[in-house]
């Protein structure tokens, strides 16, 4: 099957105040049409410049270096400015983390949902408005037509989430990016907004990157994940595999940490260390400061993903140290 | 341009400026200034004019060779009243900006660091003067002291320490919560020593930034008063008589009332170069 | 609290205000060397004369008889006869009103747009020519005299080209306009480097914000992120500065009427304090603090209306 979008050594610097910085570093991955993709990686680890470079949404200063993005067979990073407009909110849609700050404080609800539908498509405005609240009732806001007319600041934090993804689902999107729109949320309230994405995306068949750092949300709603650690990917494949056998240091520590919720008052054991300055990053593979199966060789070189099974893929050169070692995450099942 | 507006141009907002330019203005403004400043001290000498001296022969002549820029309705060189005019006018504005400059500062800081009944009265000072219009009072001012310089001191002294108390308030306020602070309180320092030793070195360079810009706000104020007739009384020349005189010749003789009101923007423009690459270069990033 | 309520406190802390205003102007004129009969009688008036009339006018009475007079009128509506015109100073003052609004509008509607279009250009090219050559007219301008600026201005657009008259008001709505903008252009730019200094600063911060991010993958054009969703929220902090700055705004006019000779309240107060007409002079002080309150008011409101987050009031 052809994929839905194919990333191929995507290298992205940030204008920062210390200079350039290599955000992301030589990333592939492809992601297969209706299917869920997670990148897993702490904050600082370039996974929401990824996302943005995606619909070509960086910062002003920073640019693509090198890659390409082959989407539905077009390359956006070629493409003209106003054809990649088209293919943002049209056929990719975004999901931002922190639905505060994604809408806009000025404008009803309402019309940022109908904005794209009225300004992209040509929608009239009672069509796009009706549109609106169609989506406002699918992704289960009640009373639409009063919580339309509300801004932003008047409606809880779920209910803006909602919102946020009632306009990216507006251009009805065949790729959805996700930037950890749960982690400002209330844990409570984290799985009805998990359930309502895995429904609409099901719902209109579309696929999805889902970028976080919580390995826990990654397993509910993604079927492969991809690991990442300071601007490169260091792990790849399907989700239960990967967490039941993790073939890269940084990925068992990430699952070791994991707090067990079946052994509540067991100390917490945190990876070592912090993640890297990426102004300066560690020659060799960026997590051996930290590793704790750090071999002499891994000081030095690149150390790009290689295929160790169909479906399977990691970077460390060590990888056969991971195998046979006990379950990362302490299970009683 | 009042007190209050030159607020707004004194560190609006953050600015995505590099280095250079910074260090730019602020050279670029040094050495404009120092140009001006040489040109008003030493000019007037070199040139061995006297700008009071009236030429009845000679009047309103057009630029040559003995008379750079004319001469006016009297003869006199308007080259060298342009020059000796840049004296009085530069002086009085920085003059005028001392008195607010300080009252400011000290009010500014009592307010900011006590906070309370303290900090009220003094707001609502600040609010019942922001609200006076400063020309308003000015003029009305120069009836009660009389036309000259003394009726800008006073206008400047008692509607200029507002803005000054602004900023350092908003500073100290700011710098009260900072660590530095905190921890000097909890060596127990009195708070005279805090706000003099510690806050106040660390804010007084918002209040200097600023204060370029009132030094300009002063001399418009008072080249204003002056063509309203209001200034600093002839012979004595200055640039709003100047360009007051010369409005009656605007049509055949128009550099007299043009270059004095070129030499306020130029010198505005100077000391807003400083002001500005001293904001940017003080700039926390 | 709502807009009304709010709008309705706000008037009633008018009151104080006034009254602490009328106190120092009061103070103020009365403090004034130089008596108002002697300088309409002329220098070479018997001292005799002088005094009759300075009793008619009610000026030999003790300061705070005076004052009293002066409270008393002012609840009445009254401000006192204009020792210069010897007509009432109220409907002297409303006569010349009609100018310093044309003025204050077009002033006002000049500034915005001149400073939205130059500011947006600025903030979109940063460090580029543009934003360069635009950042420095807020240098220039800090500098400028307005009064000199109407000069320079009548000068070539006046004088030189004609397409302007040289000064004064007109007669039909037409001449009104058209005399109305050069001396609107001249307190415009007085104003303009603030606003384009504060709009485009306000413009940097909200180009970078999330939702016009957002906007963006929304694959709206470019124009309408623009107007819909930069301009509209950068717009709200330019207007508390506006806000601000209105003290000078109102003050300015009394230059700007000289020059160009407009029949406005400015340019009365400017003769009444020659000529020590003091209830006139009163009452266009209190004129301008009314003025300036009630625009202070006015953006407050707009900026209500602008942003649905602020709360009026406590």
């Amino acid at each position: 099957m052809e994929p839905l979008i194919d990333v191929r050594h995507l290298t992205v610097d940030l204008r920062s105040s210390r200079g350039t910085v290599r955000a992301v570093d030589d990333v592939s991955f492809e992601v297969l049409p209706g299917e869920a993709l997670g990148v897993v990686g702490e904050s600082g680890s370039g996974k929401t410049t990824m996302l943005r470079a995606i619909l070509g949404l960086l910062p002003v200063g920073s640019r693509i270096v090198s890659g390409e993005i082959l989407f539905e067979g077009r390359d956006l990073v070629a493409l003209p400015a106003r054809q990649l407009r088209e293919v943002r909110g049209r056929a990719i849609g975004m999901i931002f983390q922190d639905p505060m700050t994604a809408l806009n404080p000025v404008m009803r609800v309402g019309d940022q949902i109908a904005e794209a539908p009225r300004r992209r498509l040509g929608q009239s405005g009672r069509g796009s408005r009706d549109a609106a609240l169609r989506l406002m009732t699918a992704v289960g806001i009640a009373d639409p037509r009063r919580r339309a007319r509300a801004y932003p600041h008047e409606l809880s934090g779920g209910m803006r989430q909602r919102v946020v993804i009632a306009m990216a689902l507006a251009g009805q999107p065949r790729l959805l990016l996700c930037d950890e729109p749960t982690t400002a949320l209330d844990v409570t309230i984290q799985d009805q907004i998990l359930r309502l994405l895995s429904g609409a995306r099901s719902q209109i068949g579309a696929g999805m990157v889902y970028v976080t750092h919580d390995l826990s949300v990654i397993a509910q709603t993604c079927r492969r994940l991809a690991v990442m650690y300071a601007g490169e990917l260091v792990e790849a494949g399907n989700v239960a595999d990967v967490f039941a056998r993790p073939r890269h240091p940084y990925t068992r520590g990430l699952l070791e940490s994991l707090p067990d919720a079946m052994r509540p008052g067991q100390a917490l054991r945190p990876i070592a260390g912090a993640p890297p300055n990426l102004a300066d990053p560690p020659a060799g593979c960026r997590f051996h400061p930290r590793c704790p199966f750090v071999q002499a060789d891994c000081v030095e070189g690149q150390f790009p993903l290689m295929d160790i099974e169909p479906g399977r893929a990691t970077a460390c050169i060590h990888y056969d140290l991971l195998v046979g070692l006990p379950n990362a995450i302490a299970r009683d099942s | 341009m009042s007190a209050a507006t030159a607020i707004g141009l004194a560190g609006i907002g953050p600015a995505p400026r590099t280095h250079w330019y910074s260090r730019t203005a602020l050279i670029l403004g040094v050495s404009l200034l120092a140009a001006i400043l040489a040109a008003a001290w030493i000019g007037p000498m070199l040139m061995g004019v006297d700008p009071t001296e009236q030429h009845l022969l000679e009047t309103l002549q057009g630029p040559s060779s003995t008379h750079l820029l004319g001469t006016d309705q009297y003869g006199r060189d308007v080259l060298a009243r342009l020059l000796v005019a840049a004296r009085i006018d530069i002086a009085v504005g920085v003059l005028a900006v001392v008195t607010p400059f300080i009252v400011g500062t000290l009010l500014g800081l009592l307010a900011g660091y006590f906070g309370g009944w303290l900090d009220l009265l003094i707001s609502g000072l600040v609010n019942l003067v922001m609200a006076f219009p400063f020309y308003v009072l000015i003029i009305s001012l120069v009836f009660v002291l009389g036309a000259g310089v003394q009726g800008i001191f006073v206008a400047v002294a008692l509607i200029g320490w507002v803005s000054y108390a602004r900023i350092i308030r908003g500073e100290v306020m700011a710098a009260k919560s900072q660590e530095y602070v905190l921890a000097a309180r909890a060596a127990g320092y009195s708070s005279a020593r805090i706000i003099g030793r510690h806050i106040l070195p660390n804010v007084i360079t918002q209040a200097l930034v600023f204060a370029t810009a009132d030094i300009v706000v002063v001399i418009v104020g008072i080249v204003t008063l002056g063509y309203l007739g209001l200034g600093i009384p002839a012979p004595t020349p200055d640039w709003g008589t100047m360009i007051f005189d010369g409005q009656v010749f605007i049509t055949t003789n128009w550099q007299i009332s043009t270059i004095p009101g070129l030499a306020v923007v130029i010198t505005g423009l100077a000391l807003a170069l400083i002001g500005d690459g001293l904001a940017d270069a003080l700039r926390p990033d | 609290m709502d807009r009304l309520s709010y709008a309705g406190v706000r008037l009633l802390q008018l009151i104080p205000i006034l009254l602490g205003i009328s106190i120092l102007v009061f103070l103020l004129i009365h403090l004034i060397p130089g008596d108002p009969a002697r300088v309409l009688l002329g220098p070479r008036a018997p001292e005799a004369v002088v005094r009759a009339q300075d009793a008619k006018w009610g000026l030999d009475q003790p300061l705070l008889v005076q004052f009293a007079r002066f409270l008393g009128g002012l609840l009445r509506g009254d401000l006192g006869n204009s020792l210069t015109y010897g007509i009432p100073a109220v409907p002297l003052i409303g006569s010349r009103i009609e100018a310093t609004v044309w003025l204050l509008v077009s002033a006002a509607v000049l500034t915005l747009v001149i400073s939205i279009p130059l500011a947006t250009l600025a903030a979109t090219h940063p460090n580029r020519l543009p934003d360069h050559i635009i950042r420095i007219v807020p240098l220039v301008g800090l500098g400028m005299p307005a009064f000199w600026l109407g000069i320079m201005l009548l000068l070539v657009f006046a004088l030189g080209t004609g397409w302007f008259p040289v000064g004064g008001f007109g007669d039909t709505p037409l001449d009104h306009l058209r005399s109305i903008i050069l001396p609107g252009l001249t307190v415009a730019f007085g104003i303009v480097p603030i606003t384009i200094r504060s709009l485009r600063a306000a413009i940097l911060e909200v180009v970078d914000a999330d939702y016009v991010v957002t906007a963006r993958a929304k694959g709206l054009p470019e124009s309408r992120v623009l107007t819909a969703h930069v301009l509209r929220n950068a717009i709200i902090p330019t207007v508390t500065v506006l806000g601000l700055n209105v003290g000078w705004l109102v003050g300015n006019t009394l230059v700007v009427e000289k020059v160009f000779a407009l029949p406005g309240v400015g340019g009365l107060m400017i003769d009444s304090i020659l000529s020590r007409d003091f209830p006139v002079v009163q009452g266009i002080t209190l004129v301008f603090a009314v003025l300036v309150v009630l625009v202070s008011l006015t953006t407050d409101v707009v900026r209500s209306l602008l942003d649905p987050r602020m709360r009026l009031g406590r």
